[in-house]
């Protein structure tokens, strides 16, 4: 246990979580963005929602951020220069010939490279695929490319040579050199980002770190200054892509490492609380003002991936696989010229926002339809906001004439067919991973998930629903519980034989001395305890270069590879519903080295006699079709005994709209639990 | 019955025969994402990069009346070939009355299908409380189906292109035919590759049957069909506004192929004519040359697809596409023609003659609608290398490379891309190439100066340097290397496809279609893709953006000075 402080910065909140090892106590914080001065707004929530010395006391901070994201959204990053291999200047540029989604766009072009072409510059030297050294490295070339990086203004160096995945030499030596060269600058050498083979995806991915370092490293250190001047003593962390948090002084040296973390830290605590309450299989549904959020989880994990993509930018690098679509609460609804109703894509963002916020919005949104329906009660919100909901039906009203429907059909149609999309999505993601949702658990969180839990369940005919406690901050409180991560992966193609395991072991010494040097060099932390070193390898038949990641559990050069090969086959057959009488080959070897932050006591809230008393409103039941009375609770009141729906439960983050039909009892970690009325005596 | 149920019964009233907004909308997104999840699936347990790397594939949901429903985002070149498949297929197999639940169709019959043998079709019909609903298709890339080589340039009929099943019961009433299943693998020369393949195919098929049957469950089919209707007027609508602003006339383009493969030198004419009357538009390929000797014929239902494609991408295809877009389109072909050959003909390269007619549909636009249609493309191209040895068994290197797009009002063109009938395909990394094959990529860049001058530039080409390790075979597969990609209104041409080899000692000969050429070790090849056109007089070119070429190395100093001499003027004055 460790008194702890998680702030998330979201595009539209930033949200708080204070754990305090004291008393147990848990306090929650929620404000208004500050796009501008992030590091600000951080320390602000800190003072406003905390006591002078909750500072002082902490050991961990945790942090989730999207500074680097947005610095490459924004293409507000450094001048960066990259050296290739000669022959390959324009591998940034050429791509992959691909319109990505655009794929009828007869105009579409990539946005451009985030190197211009004149700071592209070759450099002699070539190694080829086996990794012998077919050129050596012309060192005078590289004195004479930093002459013309330094005319053209590059801030920082990033060195991507072919080949370089298989053999390192040259990117080391050209780094050498250019040191020698007095050049102080940051340098990023592609293998020491990805160990991993396609020269585009590894390029980019080294490109960016370059290109995001000053942004995340200036934001980090503003942001620790100004926590070491409150008096803050204990460690500093931020999450990472591929789940799990690092220090903020790694993170300067990788920052690459952050750029896809923004919902990470929302899945990888809805894991944990599946585990906890014992769902085989859970499916989040983090709902914000802009996007819904969605990952599957087997066994309270996560899938991790090695090819994401930032826009279309690929990044060779780990990241949980969270999905996301634009619709969200601010998605805006509108009738198009063939008179149907559509949802989004555009959004109202944070400014203006949906017209029941009253901060001018005019275009109704999916939170104007569920203010209209009642399915937020009276709209009272935190900080004694209070929803127009008269300004909502009007725009929804509007919007009902135009289609000759009234303007509860209006609006119970829009948050259907938000039900809809954001069904759609979740149908993608299990049936990629040979996953039937209608199994597993439906965990909703994000300011508007539970308010569309039961819609989104019913569409995907889920009988099942979790909402944590704080579920509107719960990607804040899911910084609370991430382990300090550090991978590292390298590709390695060779059959499955005795001979295969005894490669991809050697391999497997060099990871860890990797992970070994990079733990020493962010000062150490390395004798925590609870420190675990996972190993996976990347496997895949014989040409099919369709890869899965199957856990190697205890490695040793002698490991058996029939075993590694059935568990791959088994794998196989849960993806694609069918193994194959082939061969199997390794593709990469990856290592994971976890250390574990002390446990949190979760506790479980007792229901609070000091609960406002139950009201009543007029509002929409989806599952009765027309207006019913509902009840209007405060979160605190509930307990552990059944309460049917139709219930709206309030409390200070968010709304939970319960629908006829379903029932809602507080369980383990003050979850509530919803499940339908022939479901619940089940469970 | 479910929430969603509930409110669609009651916003259903009897407005719009059952189908109000909300539920024509939920049900749309029950098509897209039963699409969607046929490509995932699919991808998912494919065997070929190419279909799950590539996209090598189109697959489709279509309605009982053969409509298209929904077709998940794949080769667009596949799009609108599908429906044909369809209807050949089961013709076939005795008519829609002769189906039964849990049949599998099965077809490489090119002529069927509109596609080279390769692009195997499956059909699956869906059956909804006994009644046939509809049809899952899928059409994917297959490594090998017995054709004489496994990529073939030089065939002069059907026979030598791949083993035909013209239309067969795979699996009858759910059960699989084995001894057809046996004789389909045995004429493969990668049995293992076109069984998984196979497979993945009609599993993706179920899936999405398996949804569209959800939707019917949900909605009630008379509700499901009404809805169906409103989708596909939506789509209808989206190209009749489209054409609506087009003002009417008889629009035409020509060009040539540089031969059909087997007759070199002996270019190929082809001829559109577009009438565009109102909101509808007609689309006569028939002026184009006889069908040919050698395998560049493209069989009906893929020409008709391709001129499909140059419209919709034309009218703005905004999420997916489905048969209303079709409708006010007209194609008209003469049967014994290139783009309605008459079998045996060959039709391996069935490809470039549709991708050009999309290029003429285009062209023929192009001066009635200067905001929207771009200048020419660089086409496509590409090389292949192959050797054998004891340690790598048979390796195979195929270089594909992008090509220039063409400028267009709306800007520049910098970045290749493959043409847009191919768009969803994936060029292969150099150190995938280095890894699997005998060779090494010397250069993979852009070629400064490839693309047409103009106020706004087209797209550079690319140019690719394979050098050959060891002795291996050359295969060498251009097509518009004599007929440039054109630029508009004063644009100039962007530099059309080339290669060239390269030989240890020092003779360089240029090369266009090759089957198969004994390269020595130390020999390099190298693919120069072409260019796009420019748009509009290059004396219009902003200063500013010639220098910044310049200095980006885009455009060279000295063909800067040529083509835009008055940007140096004011500096030199």
């Amino acid at each position: 246990m460790a008194t702890r402080i998680g702030v998330d910065i979201g595009g539209t909140f930033t949200d708080l979580v204070f754990y305090d090892e004291h008393d147990g106590a848990m306090r929650v914080a929620k404000r208004p963005t500050t796009p501008k001065a992030p590091d600000v707004g951080v320390v602000e929530i800190i003072a406003e929602a905390l006591a002078d010395d909750a500072v002082a006391r902490a050991a961990y901070f945790l942090h989730g951020t999207t500074v680097g994201l947005n610095a490459l959204l924004e293409r507000k990053g450094a001048c960066v220069g990259l050296m290739t291999t000669k022959g390959f200047r324009d591998v940034l540029e050429l791509r992959r010939g691909t319109r990505g989604e655009a794929m009828y766009d007869l105009h579409h072009q990539p946005r451009p490279p985030l190197v211009p072409r004149r700071l592209r510059m070759e450099i002699d030297e070539r190694i080829l695929a086996d990794g012998t050294i077919e050129q050596p490295l012309d060192a005078d070339d590289v004195a004479r490319t930093l002459e013309r990086l330094r005319a053209e203004g590059a801030e920082a160096i990033a060195i991507s040579f072919l080949n370089a995945y298989a053999h390192p030499a040259h990117e080391v030596e050209a780094e050498q050199a250019l040191r020698r060269l007095g050049f102080e600058g940051p340098i990023t050498l592609s293998h020491r980002v990805s160990r991993e083979m396609r020269e585009f995806e590894r390029t980019a991915t080294t490109v960016v770190d370059a290109y995001v370092r000053p942004a995340v490293s200036g934001y980090l250190r503003r942001l620790d200054d100004r926590m070491r001047d409150d008096g803050f003593g204990g460690e500093s962390l931020i999450t990472r892509s591929g789940g799990g948090s690092m220090s903020f002084a790694e993170a300067e040296a990788r920052p690459f490492e952050t750029v896809m973390s923004g919902p990470v830290a929302g899945a990888v605590a809805a894991g944990d609380l599946a585990r906890e309450l014992g769902f085989a299989r859970a499916i989040t549904a983090d709902v914000g003002g802009t996007s819904f959020d969605t990952c599957l989880l087997v066994d309270g994990r996560p899938r991790v991936r090695y090819e994401g993509a930032v826009g279309d930018l690929p990044l060779q690098t780990a990241w949980v696989d969270v999905r996301s679509i634009g619709s969200g609460g601010g998605s805006i609804a509108h009738v198009d010229d063939s008179a149907l109703l559509r949802v989004g894509p555009a959004s109202s963002g944070a400014v203006p926002g949906p017209v029941c916020y009253g901060r001018g919005g005019t275009r109704p949104t999916t939170t104007d339809a569920a203010a209209v329906l009642g399915m937020l009660g009276f709209g009272e919100l935190a900080g004694g906001l209070r929803l127009d909901i008269p300004a909502a039906r009007r725009a929804i009203d509007k919007l009902a004439a135009g289609l000759g429907l009234s303007g509860d059909e209006v609006a119970s149609g829009v948050i259907t067919i938000a039900g809809a999309a954001m069904a759609g999505a979740v149908r993608s993601v299990t049936i990629e991973q040979g996953e039937d949702q209608r199994e597993a658990a439906l965990i909703s969180f994000g300011g508007a998930g539970p308010m569309l839990a039961t819609i989104i369940a019913s569409e995907l005919d889920m009988t099942s629903i979790v909402i944590p406690r704080h579920a509107g901050n719960f990607s804040a409180w899911g910084l609370l519980g991430q382990d300090v991560t550090r991978t590292a992966s390298a590709s390695l193609i060779h059959p499955l034989d005795a001979a295969g395991v005894a490669a991809a072991h050697a391999t497997l010494g060099g990871l860890r001395r990797e992970l070994d040097e990079r733990v020493a060099a962010s000062g150490g932390s390395g004798d925590r305890d609870g420190t675990s070193f996972d190993v996976a390898l990347e496997l895949r038949y014989l040409r099919q270069l369709h890869s899965l990641t199957v856990p190697w559990p205890q490695p040793s050069p002698d490991s058996a590879a029939a075993s590694l090969a059935e568990a791959f086959a088994a794998q196989y057959e849960t993806t694609f519903g069918h193994a194959l009488e082939a061969p199997v080959e390794i593709v990469a070897v990856r290592a994971t080295l976890r250390e574990a932050l002390p446990e949190v006591d979760w506790g479980t809230p007792v229901r609070d006699v000091r609960a406002a008393p139950d009201r009543t409103c007029d509002a929409y039941s989806f599952s009765r079709g027309e207006r019913v009375e509902f009840v209007v609770r405060d979160r605190a009141a509930l307990d552990e005994q059944p309460t049917a729906g139709p219930l709206i439960v309030l409390e200070p983050t968010t709304t939970t709209y319960v629908d006829a039909g379903w029932t809602v009892r507080v369980g383990p970690r003050g979850a509530l639990l919803i499940a339908t009325e022939e479901d619940h005596d089940d469970r | 019955m479910t929430a969603e149920q509930t409110v669609a019964v009651r916003l259903a009233s009897d407005r719009d025969g059952g189908a109000d907004p909300v539920t024509t909308e939920v049900i749309r997104y029950g098509l897209e994402a039963a699409a969607e999840q046929m490509r995932v699936s699919l991808c998912r347990s494919a065997f070929s990069p190419a279909i799950y790397d590539g996209l090598d594939f189109g697959a489709a949901l279509y309605d009982r009346e053969v409509r298209l429903l929904s077709q998940a985002k794949a080769m667009p070149g596949f799009l609108g070939t599908l429906g044909f498949c369809i209807e050949a297929m089961v013709g076939r197999v005795g008519g829609p009355e002769a189906l039964r639940e849990g049949d599998v169709v099965f077809s490489t019959y090119g002529y069927d299908i509109g596609s080279h043998q390769q692009d195997a079709v499956v059909v699956v019909p869906g059956f909804f409380e006994g009644e046939l609903v509809g049809y899952a298709v899928i059409k994917a890339h297959h490594l090998d189906i017995g054709a004489k080589a496994p990529y073939c340039t030089d065939t002069t009929d059907i026979f030598q292109e791949g083993t035909i099943f013209p239309g067969v019961r795979i699996y009858s009433a759910g059960v699989r035919n084995e001894d057809l299943y046996r004789t389909i693998l045995a004429n493969s020369r990668a049995p293992e590759v076109l069984a998984g393949d196979l497979n993945a195919q009609i599993g993706s098929a179920r899936v999405g049957l398996r949804e569209l049957n959800r939707l019917l469950e949900r909605f009630g089919r008379t509700r499901f069909e009404a809805a169906v209707e409103r989708i596909l007027d939506h789509g209808e609508r989206v190209v009749r506004n489209f054409l609506a602003g087009v003002p009417d006339g008889r629009y035409s383009a020509s060009g040539a192929l540089d031969d059909n493969a087997v007759d070199p030198g002996v270019p190929v004419p082809l001829e559109v004519v577009v009438d565009v009357r109102g909101d509808e538009i007609s689309i006569d390929l028939s002026e184009s040359a006889d069908q040919q000797r050698g395998p560049v014929n493209s069989p009906a239902a893929v020409s008709v697809g391709m001129v499909c494609v140059a419209v919709a991408t034309l009218a703005g295809v905004e999420g997916g596409v489905n048969g209303g877009y079709f409708r006010p389109i007209d194609v008209k072909t003469r049967p014994g023609s290139i783009f309605e050959p008459i079998a045996p003909a060959p039709i391996f390269l069935y490809g470039w003659a549709g991708t050009y007619a999309i290029g003429l549909v285009h062209r023929a636009l192009a001066d009635t609608l200067p905001d929207i249609v771009p200048a020419d493309n660089g086409f496509h191209g590409g090389m292949m290398m192959w050797g054998s040895d004891e340690r790598d068994g048979l390796w195979l290197v195929a270089a594909m490379h992008a090509v220039g797009m063409g400028a267009s009002a709306r800007g520049d063109m910098t970045t290749p891309l493959l043409s847009i009938a191919l768009s969803g395909l994936t060029t292969i990394p150099a150190e995938i190439q280095e890894l699997t094959g005998h060779v090494v990529v010397e250069r993979f860049e852009l070629i400064p100066d490839t693309g047409g001058a103009g106020r706004l530039r087209g797209g550079l080409g690319v140019r690719g340097r394979y050098r050959a390790r060891d002795p291996q075979v050359l295969m060498v597969l251009l097509e518009r290397t004599q007929s440039p990609p054109w630029g508009l209104r004063g644009g100039g041409d962007g530099r059309p496809n080339s290669a060239s080899v390269l030989l240890p000692d020092g003779t360089v000969q240029d090369v266009f279609k090759v089957p198969g050429m004994q390269l020595p070790a130390g020999a390099v090849a190298e693919y120069r893709s072409g260019g796009g056109g420019g748009f509009g007089p290059p004396s219009e070119r902003d200063p500013e953006a010639v220098l910044h070429d310049v200095r980006e190395g885009y455009v060279t100093e000295e063909a800067a000075r040529r083509d835009y001499p008055h940007a140096f003027a004011q500096s030199e004055e």
